[in-house]
């Protein structure tokens, strides 16, 4: 009899909870689903630019880099790399405005900051599709920013394509660099971890008060789940009033 | 639907099971750890290792005689520059293997030494290092599975075992690694179920978990929504009570309880110790809580999937599945007046070679009432003992050959068994227990009947009931017949007596009953007795393995059941009442079938239950 009580409140319990806590059970088993099953790298976007990128041509070097730091002794994080077949040093100067700067390898001089056309060019270059450009706007402010983008890349090309996936490359107007990439399905994958983690604004905070009311209830549950399911399965005439 | 999404539950929740709670847990773990500490940087910090570049004469990138890199860096390690040219550029930092470090000035390959990779990581601590350790690691790395090349691994030796991890090319602090960073990793480990540590998520065994967690989801959501329908979420602030009129099948008593309204049946008449049999504790999946409503309460999805049509139309409906509000009359199939009592053996005899006939009298002055037919729920405790077979009478010893006492352990159990006697008959229980012992004297001995056969006069156990489920259908004139074999004698004598001795009825009964040998025939003495007293009574005993001198029937009984169904009698006017081992008790009910004896006058007792 007592087993019977003991079993009778586990289903009770059960109930009760899943009651409240299920949907985010259904909630978590989905997005969870989605987010294991796409190779995280196609999430990021990976396949949506060329993979291989042209090598330096070291020949046309011929602004030496003891000249460049003649010239800007502030330079930091100083890389030489290729700007639409043209080999760039790329810098910092932190204290001045704008904080990266493009220096022409070869003669030296200080390029302007990426333009409309130049942006095109650029985005055209290293994306791998081969649909249209659907639209190509500055984002210079931080109130143009849209959530999926950091503010610290500003100001920034958002170039959108004509696709399936709504893809997006972010061209840096300073540096010329793809600073990052956004379709559909990395869209969809912020919301699904939104919902894993239950927090709706902007999915960044892990430590939220309801996930940890509904985790907590969770563990019950699926305790008293468990007990249920033991019994079911392998004890079938459990303390059994026949 | 609903049926299909409850197996669907079952079998998911199985296969999910542990995953399930780990990835609950390790959930929780990451909602409440400490965000900061567990990345593992608790102690790190970031050195500036840039040098005064008017210090050096930097060599021309064209005049470095390399092959031509896709990107190049200028970089600083320990105040010196170097270049760093990049031969390919993957998505990932970690994954570069193609690379070239050389230095700015002499264009001579760096390559970090042990000192430097050591100055390094000491420069990144804030901690107290007591007694570093520093060794060379080439990928794969436990710590850092998606590390490609090589690196420096420095142990620290401070309060939270730092291990700090250089590249061995570029002087990059890859990870500091400390007590909490591992925690946090395995919790990752567990919750990614990356088992084979690929730093990732993208399994196959996660895929295949999560969507069994999807369909377990879905299927508990379906359930719910059946229970929704049947209204067993209903909350009500004030606790209703409800006046219930209590009703027997039997007609043994009504009474009027006073039941908490938005409780289902079963959960309210619990609560005033009416106790209705159900094994899965209210999940509509025992089908076991049957009790009678009336014909026109409302069928939920679970009545259905448990009952027969036939009981759905009688009126039965699960307890479990309807709230106390639907009814004014409940009745219940059986009369529940089980007590949890104490019994003390007062006789204990071998009957048969295996049959030990138990007699028991309750310690308290309890009266039991119960009918014909009815079963005891033995509470047998946690034992050790030694179960030994040294008071088998002279005459059945040679059945026990070769049956070596043997050492029984168990934890606490419950076995039923059905009681011998009827009410009025004896205020002793009678038991007939079947010891079982293994066909070829090897193996282990039954431990519910080892136990019983075991106590010696004196002994105490505790048992509740009695539970009537199987007796003779009340009022009837019906022509009865009786089938049993082995110890599944006890519910049909209890009745047979009852029905003769107590009610002195007239229906034209038969027993056929089964044994292998005449020592098995169990109460012949009795039988005998009863069918040269009374002339509507007859008894069958047909053995399997008769000894020369047997005159009477030979087989199994189904063999010979049909000799005594007279084809010209209306069948529909016959009860049979079973109780035997499962074979026997199938086998006979299929050619019940078979000869068109219809399902509601067949009565059976399921054997198994005392046969353990």
């Amino acid at each position: 009899m007592k087993g019977n009580v003991m079993i009778r409140s586990i289903r009770k319990y059960h109930k009760w909870l899943m009651a409240f806590v299920g949907v985010q059970f259904l909630f978590w088993s989905l997005t969870g689903l989605y987010m294991v099953s796409f190779d995280i790298h196609y999430i990021h976007g990976e396949t949506l630019v060329k993979e291989n990128e042209a090598s330096i041509a070291l020949s046309q070097v011929t602004y030496p880099i003891s000249e460049l730091l003649a010239q800007y002794p502030e330079a930091e994080s100083i890389s030489l790399t290729t700007l639409i077949d043209r080999p760039v040093y790329l810098f910092s100067e932190p204290k001045s405005k704008p904080s990266w700067r493009l220096v022409d390898a070869k003669t030296g001089l200080i390029l302007p900051v990426i333009d409309k056309m130049m942006a095109i060019h650029i985005a055209e270059s290293k994306y791998s599709g081969n649909s249209e450009i659907k639209s190509i706007r500055l984002l210079s402010k931080s109130t143009d920013v849209p959530p999926e983008l950091s503010s610290r890349y500003i100001p920034v090309w958002k170039i959108d394509y004509d696709q399936f996936s709504s893809p997006t490359l972010y061209i840096s107007q300073e540096s010329g660099k793809l600073v990052t990439k956004r379709h559909d399905f990395w869209r969809l994958f912020d919301w699904m971890w939104r919902f894993h983690i239950m927090d709706y604004d902007d999915g960044e905070n892990v430590a939220n008060w309801f996930l940890l009311l509904v985790a907590s209830l969770g563990i019950l549950a699926a305790f008293a789940g468990a007990v249920l399911t033991y019994i079911r399965v392998f004890k079938p005439n459990y303390n059994e009033v026949k | 639907m609903y049926k299909l999404s409850k197996t669907v539950h079952k079998w998911a929740s199985l296969f999910v099971g542990i995953q399930l709670l780990i990835w609950l847990a390790t959930g929780l773990y990451f909602n409440l750890m400490d965000h900061e500490k567990a990345t593992g940087n608790n102690n790190r910090q970031h050195v500036s290792q840039i040098g005064n570049h008017q210090d050096f004469v930097f060599k021309p990138i064209k005049s470095l005689g390399l092959p031509a890199p896709k990107a190049l860096n200028l970089v600083w390690i320990l105040g010196e520059p170097y270049y760093q040219l990049k031969y390919e550029l993957p998505a990932h930092a970690e994954a570069l293997q193609d690379q070239l470090v050389v230095h700015a000035v002499t264009g001579t390959s760096f390559q970090l030494t042990e000192r430097d990779a050591l100055k390094i990581a000491k420069q990144s601590f804030t901690g107290t290092v007591t007694e570093p350790i520093i060794s060379f690691v080439q990928p794969p790395i436990d710590n850092l599975p998606k590390q490609k090349t090589a690196v420096w691994k420095v142990q620290l030796g401070d309060v939270d075992n730092t291990e700090v991890f250089v590249n061995a090319y570029t002087g990059e602090v890859v990870g500091h690694f400390n007590d909490d960073r591992r925690l946090r990793d395995l919790m990752f480990t567990l919750h990614f179920m990356d088992y084979n540590n690929q730093g990732s998520f993208n399994n196959w065994w996660i895929i295949l978990f999560g969507a069994a967690t999807f369909f377990l989801s879905i299927s508990g959501l379906i359930w719910l929504v059946e229970l929704v329908k049947s209204q067993q979420f209903k909350i009500s602030f004030h606790k209703a009570n409800k006046a219930v009129q209590l009703h027997y099948s039997d007609n043994s008593k009504t009474e009027t309880l006073i039941l908490k309204s938005n409780d289902t049946v079963l959960e309210s008449l619990a609560i005033k110790g009416v106790f209705i049999p159900s094994s899965c504790g209210g999940g509509g999946t025992c089908g076991k809580c049957k009790f009678i409503a009336n014909k026109d309460a409302s069928i939920w999805p679970a009545d259905r999937q448990q009952l027969s049509k036939e009981e759905l139309e009688q009126g039965y409906r699960l307890s479990c599945q309807h709230n106390v509000s639907e009814f004014e009359n409940i009745t219940l199939a059986k009369q529940l007046n089980a007590k949890h009592i104490y019994l003390t053996l007062v006789s204990s005899e071998f009957v048969t070679p295996f049959i030990k006939e138990l007699k028991f009298e309750p310690t308290s002055n309890a009266v039991l009432n119960y009918r014909a037919g009815a079963y005891m729920q033995f509470h047998i405790p946690a034992s050790q003992y030694e179960a030994t077979f040294d008071d088998v009478p002279e005459g059945y010893q040679s059945f026990w050959k070769g049956m070596a006492s043997q050492t029984l352990q168990h934890d606490k159990i419950v076995r039923s068994y059905s009681i011998v006697n009827f009410d009025t008959e004896t205020h002793q229980l009678t038991f007939a227990v079947r010891w079982q012992v293994p066909v070829n004297k090897i193996g282990e001995v039954g431990i519910g009947s080892s136990y019983l056969c075991s106590l010696s006069l004196g002994d105490t156990i505790e048992a509740t009931g009695p539970f009537s489920e199987f007796y003779a259908r009340p009022n009837s004139l019906n022509r009865r017949v009786f089938i049993g074999a082995g110890s599944g004698m006890a519910p049909l004598r209890a009745i047979i007596f009852e029905q003769f001795n107590k009610y002195d009825v007239s229906n034209p009964t038969l027993f056929i009953f089964g044994a292998r040998t005449e020592k098995d025939l169990l109460y012949k003495d009795q039988f005998k007795k009863l069918e040269s007293t009374n002339s509507s009574f007859n008894y069958v005993p047909v053995l399997s393995q008769p000894s020369s001198n047997w005159q009477g029937r030979e087989g199994y009984v189904q063999d010979i059941l049909e000799d005594y169904i007279n084809q010209d009698d209306p069948l529909t006017d016959i009860e049979f009442y079973l109780c035997g081992p499962a074979a026997m008790m199938i086998e006979v009910e299929n050619k019940l079938h078979l000869l068109g004896i219809d399902s509601v006058n067949i009565f059976k007792d399921d054997f198994s239950r005392n046969s353990k």
